[in-house]
């Protein structure tokens, strides 16, 4: 406890709150503003972080992901667009209490209800992560290698539409990270002779490359078509808009979408829009009134935004404790942890606990500073909403290149952003997820590395990993997780296919 | 194209993993271990195949399925049909940005870069006389900007270029 409030204290100095404010205000921004994302936020600001100190970095960029997540509500009600996936649930009865002159009103609720679930995911954050940081010190790398196996496969299955495509655009994230000196023996590996990639592809260009250009260039595709739509106008409110009475009517719809978020959040894969619409449909399942869902009532927005903030807080416990991402956000959250030197995880807890309760106390504060700023400052961001995309974009593209350039100096970085946002667009036109490319890309060295220490422990046999319980269970989790979709996939082929051949007959 | 991507996709995928196969004879063996480091690229190589031909065989079946039943008119209508011109314009500007980034300095490309970006992203009823005024000085004031928070904020030291 102490050291938590040790690390409170520190980050509430007011270099780090007006930090804070500053990371939690863009991120807002990028998160009203469609088209632009979390993800693009976080990895525009990581090179920055880069001049920055550990602490100061991670509690900018854990501002930047709570303010883009709530961000995400602004236009959801007002443009009746999501500012961010995460916040598609939102419009379901955001977007007609808006129509009805109640926007005020749901953006309260919407501000509100994200704070509260923001809180209750940060408070379980704190009491879930450490016991389970010292849970898993106990791992050897055969268990690492294991869940790192796992955490992969669940998110290439869970990521979206096909299976398959989403494990080819894991491994293209593989491919890519196999580039340079490899681990344990230093072998250098596919560089082409060129002496810049004898390091291997810098993260931080990669995820820039892949997250913000990637953005620019199918935006570009409708850049001709004059889309802008005019945000609705805002009457004057009062407070949040809405009663005490309407305020704990919703108690329990906001406890069972927050821990639908948190539980979300935990899973490897799934992230915030899955969340929130998980959340949507429970609270309509539960609700006296499930016919009203969707033509303009307050129900549907704390659902959405309690259990997409809560979402933060449950995909921060899997990175802190295991060092394992859930998904694009928290896989940058990673890259920003290594480009400091330091490796998320249970031996963080022991080695800088004092940092890893500096980010517990940072998203709290942040999560107050979003509510502040979106309350106060609502009015700027709807004048945000009316930038066109054609003015943003091209200087978006500008730090980009700044920022992957200011990473070591050189235009190589500068110009691999472009290879690889030319491979995320492909990637977008093929269909496949960039989710899993960035875990893979992450996570490849990590899977190496221990699978070779593994194998050193055990002698060269591979069979010897299902010995262990916990890397058993993981390994048996990862191929089920395999076989089950693709089996289906299979059957349902096949019962097309046989209907297919009726339907000529028939 | 979109009845063939997933069939393109997987012959792609097809061919990258054998040449990615075959370049991992290339490594060099440290003997340090005893799984050396072309290890995990084959074993990479050979995934990516067999994913690629599931994929392949998926969508020849979908193809076949979809030559019974022909996708409806309607379904392909309401697609948003994406415009490619601006998108090979805003690649092709990118890079010869990148490119001259060194030679010509910051500022000076930037600039350049950000007022014919400008052009081709602004939809054509506002790409007016008045507007070439507004494009250009927001080049300016943006590139002026950004130079300065990397430059003194973030200690970071951008190419100068001509300016050198």
């Amino acid at each position: 406890m102490d050291i938590f409030l040790n690390a409170l204290w520190d980050i509430l100095q007011p270099a780090s709150v007006m930090l804070m404010f500053l990371g939690v205000a863009v991120g807002i921004v990028f998160g009203s503003i469609p088209g632009l994302s979390a993800a693009m936020a976080i990895a525009l600001f990581l090179p920055i972080t880069f001049t920055m100190g550990p602490n100061a970095g991670m509690t900018l960029l854990v501002s930047l992901y709570i303010g883009a997540i709530s961000g995400g509500l602004i236009s959801a009600v007002l443009l009746n667009i999501p500012g961010t996936p995460s916040s598609i649930a939102t419009c379901f009865d955001g977007a007609p209490m808006a129509r009805q002159g109640e926007a005020g009103k749901a953006l309260g609720v919407g501000i509100v209800f994200s704070f509260l679930g923001g809180l209750l995911a940060f408070t379980a954050l704190i009491f879930i992560a450490p016991p389970l940081a010292k849970f898993t010190l106990r791992f050897s790398p055969i268990e690492y290698f294991a869940i790192t196996v796992f955490a992969l496969t669940m998110i290439a299955s869970l990521a979206s539409g096909s299976m398959v495509k989403g494990l080819l655009s894991g491994m293209i994230g593989l491919l890519l990270a196999t580039v340079g000196v490899s681990p344990i023996d230093g072998a250098r590996r596919f560089t082409l002779d060129i002496d810049n990639l004898t390091s291997g592809f810098d993260l931080l260009p990669y995820l820039i490359g892949l997250f913000a250009i990637t953005e620019v260039l199918i935006a570009a595709e409708q850049f001709s078509a004059d889309k802008h739509v005019e945000p609705l106008a805002l009457k004057k409110i009062k407070g949040f808009g809405f009663t005490l009475a309407e305020f704990f009517a919703q108690k329990w719809n906001l406890l069972r979408s927050s821990l639908i978020g948190l539980f979300i959040g935990i899973l490897p894969g799934i992230g915030g829009s899955t969340s929130s619409i998980l959340a949507y449909i429970a609270a309509k399942k539960q609700s006296k009134y499930p016919e009203k869902f969707g033509t303009g009532i307050m129900d549907g927005v704390v659902a959405s935004e309690s259990a997409n903030n809560a979402t933060i807080g449950g995909a921060l416990i899997p990175l802190l404790a295991l060092g394992i991402p859930g998904d694009g956000v928290t896989a940058m959250m990673l890259g920003g942890f290594l480009i400091h030197g330091l490796t998320p995880g249970p031996l963080l807890f022991k080695t800088s606990a004092e940092f890893v309760y500096g980010i517990f106390a940072a998203c709290l504060v942040a999560n107050m500073i979003m509510l502040i700023l979106e309350f106060f400052g609502l009015r700027i961001y709807i004048k945000l909403l009316k930038v066109p995309k054609y003015i943003l974009l091209p200087i978006i593209v500008v730090m980009c290149v700044v920022g992957a350039f200011s990473v070591n100096n050189r235009m190589f970085d500068a110009e691999s952003i472009l290879l690889f946002g030319l491979i995320g667009y492909l990637m977008y036109k093929a269909k496949l997820p960039l989710a899993p490319a960035v875990l893979s890309f992450i996570l490849c060295p990590l899977i190496e590395t221990n699978l070779r220490r593994g194998l050193m422990l055990t002698e060269g046999s591979f069979l010897a990993f299902f010995a262990k319980p916990i890397a058993l269970f993981f390994l048996v989790t990862a191929i089920v997780a395999l076989i089950v979709p693709l089996v289906r996939t299979f059957r349902s082929h096949r019962a097309k296919a046989a209907g297919t051949t009726k339907t000529p007959v028939g | 194209m979109s009845r063939y991507t997933d069939l393109i996709v997987g012959s792609v995928f097809a061919v990258i993993a054998l040449i990615y196969f075959g370049m991992s004879f290339n490594i060099q063996e440290a003997g340090v271990t005893q799984m050396g480091p072309a290890f995990v690229p084959r074993v990479i190589a050979g995934m990516t195949f067999l994913l690629s031909i599931i994929l392949i065989a998926n969508s020849v079946g979908a193809l076949k399925h979809a030559e019974i039943q022909p996708a409806g008119a309607e379904d392909r209508a309401n697609e948003e049909k994406p415009h490619y011109v601006p998108v090979v314009l805003t690649a092709v500007l990118l890079l010869a940005y990148v490119m001259l980034l060194e030679p010509m300095g910051f500022i000076a490309s930037t600039i350049v870069y950000l007022f014919l970006q400008f052009n081709i992203s602004a939809p054509k009823t506002r790409k007016g006389l008045k507007h070439q005024g507004y494009f250009l000085a927001g080049a300016v004031v943006a590139t002026v900007a950004i130079n300065t928070l990397f430059v003194t904020g973030f200690n970071v030291m951008l190419p100068q270029g001509i300016w050198e």
